[in-house]
């Protein structure tokens, strides 16, 4: 059960990102960053493997039910791809701050694209935004911001939700 | 950051490729049964849970970004006054002018024996609560089944442009798509044409086409619902042309920029619309006395 803690927290940790850019980032034209996938970058540096991917994909599962326009599963094999690309590339984000940043901008951007393509796949290009081109940029640089601020804290949060070993 | 990580064997790839199957499991029956059933009521009840929790949220932090963006504008609230005054001297004089045309219309809706919906007893105004996604444009609002809101009703915005339709509710709580963002087109009438408002791929614009069209179209040309809609009622204010149309043969292609900005919304009305049979109240002109309100039966 204390493997399991770590993963319920970063669920709740996603959940508490999906209504904070819900609300206060809707306001924002210049400032939209995807804090799910921030969440489920961040917590590849904490999380076991699997718990990691299970994450991922019950994040997707709950931002494509809040999305009544979106199919469901679009974002769950999204951000299942994300988790995975982020428990390979780990080790990339372990130099700092800054490294953290860059890397979760870079799996924000390939989730995008990923996003893109799987959504015009499954004839979901209408439902993907008016401003596609600017956002390709927008998010995954409000999430370089982001990551940059909050991956110590989320990882000290994790870590400490595990308690002693 | 030191990782913590058990030395156990990497089961990584195989969980990987079960999760990747079992989303595209989800996709593929989504897409097949259109939101119905399971997928549609594990939405709805999505929204009943995460809804409450976007508007605790809004209502803290909407008044102290109001109070932000309040104390940014200051610098221009002035020029902007000046600006508002000088428009408003401009509608009066604009509303003064249109008494006459008002008049003549009230002679022929009378001639015409025209039923109108009552739009004091047909619109549920909204709060916008929520955007989840920072790629969609589909939004959440403050006002569900209880308030009569219901699948495919017609959003519009405070000026009555039409903004979408509601594609999910809950009790408390609907999600309604733009139009810029919806799949099926939308009928319209263009200068007395018929034509159809899709949306384009990543743009605010959408893509006008009329089939049977006589006219050319000019830029600033109006585009409103037509009778011919099953999603709006007839005469509602979508957009307008953006540059002039030529005919190629029978067809008629142009752009539309809407009059309404979908992801700007803070407020919203919902017409409910088409009406209950027995429940709405109409108005009815007739040709010998004034307007009367009547309710339909059955």
């Amino acid at each position: 059960m204390r493997s399991f803690r770590p993963g319920l927290i970063a669920l709740l940790l996603a959940l508490v990102g999906l209504v904070i850019q819900a609300t206060l980032f809707r306001r924002f034209d210049w400032l939209t960053p995807d804090l799910v996938v921030l969440v489920v970058c961040v917590a590849a540096l904490t999380l076991i493997p699997t718990i990691e991917l299970v994450l991922g994909f019950l994040a997707g599962v709950l931002v494509d039910v809040s999305i009544a326009s979106s199919v469901l599963g679009l974002r769950s094999f999204t951000y299942t791809v994300v988790a995975y690309l982020a428990i390979r590339s780990k080790e990339s984000a372990e130099s700092g701050f800054l490294a953290v940043g860059v890397w979760v901008a870079v799996l924000t951007l390939i989730s995008v694209v990923v996003l893109l393509v799987v959504g015009i796949t499954f004839g979901q290009s209408s439902e993907l935004g008016t401003q596609i081109t600017r956002r390709l940029l927008q998010v995954p640089l409000s999430n370089l911001v982001f990551g940059a601020l909050l991956a110590i804290p989320i990882t000290r949060l994790l870590q400490r939700s595990r308690g002693p070993m | 950051m030191a990782t913590l990580d058990r030395p156990a064997r990497d089961r990584s790839l195989p969980t990987f490729i079960t999760l990747v199957v079992l989303a595209f499991l989800m996709m593929t029956v989504d897409v097949r049964v259109a939101n119905q059933g399971l997928g549609g009521a594990i939405r709805s009840g999505a929204l009943g849970l995460l809804a409450p929790l976007q508007n605790l949220a809004a209502s803290v932090i909407d008044p102290v970004a109001d109070l932000g963006d309040t104390l940014t504008g200051l610098a221009t609230l002035r020029s902007e006054n000046l600006a508002l005054r000088q428009e408003v001297a401009r509608l009066q004089a604009e509303l003064a002018g249109s008494a006459d045309a008002a008049a003549r219309l009230a002679v022929l809706e009378q001639l015409d024996n025209l039923t109108l919906l009552d739009a004091e007893t047909a619109q549920v105004a909204a709060n916008v609560i929520g955007r989840p996604d920072p790629f969609g444009a589909s939004f959440i609002i403050d006002k569900g089944s209880d308030e009569g809101v219901s699948l495919g009703h017609p959003v519009v915005d405070p000026f009555g442009y039409v903004v979408g339709k509601i594609i999910e509710t809950s009790p408390s709580h609907s999600t309604a798509v733009p139009i810029t963002q919806d799949r099926e087109a939308l009928t319209v009438l263009v200068d007395g044409q018929v034509g159809t408002l899709s949306s384009r791929f990543g743009s605010e614009l959408m893509d006008l086409e009329v089939f049977d069209a006589t006219e050319p179209l000019n830029a600033g040309d109006l585009v409103v619902t037509s009778s011919v809609s099953i999603t709006f009622p007839q005469g509602l204010p979508v957009g307008e042309v953006v540059d002039d149309a030529e005919l190629e043969g029978t067809l008629l292609s142009a752009s539309v920029r809407l009059f309404t900005n979908p992801d700007a919304l803070r407020v919203v009305v919902v017409i409910t619309w088409p009406p209950e049979p027995g429940t709405v109240t109409t108005t009815t002109a007739t040709t010998t006395s004034q307007p009367v309100t009547t309710t339909t039966s059955g």
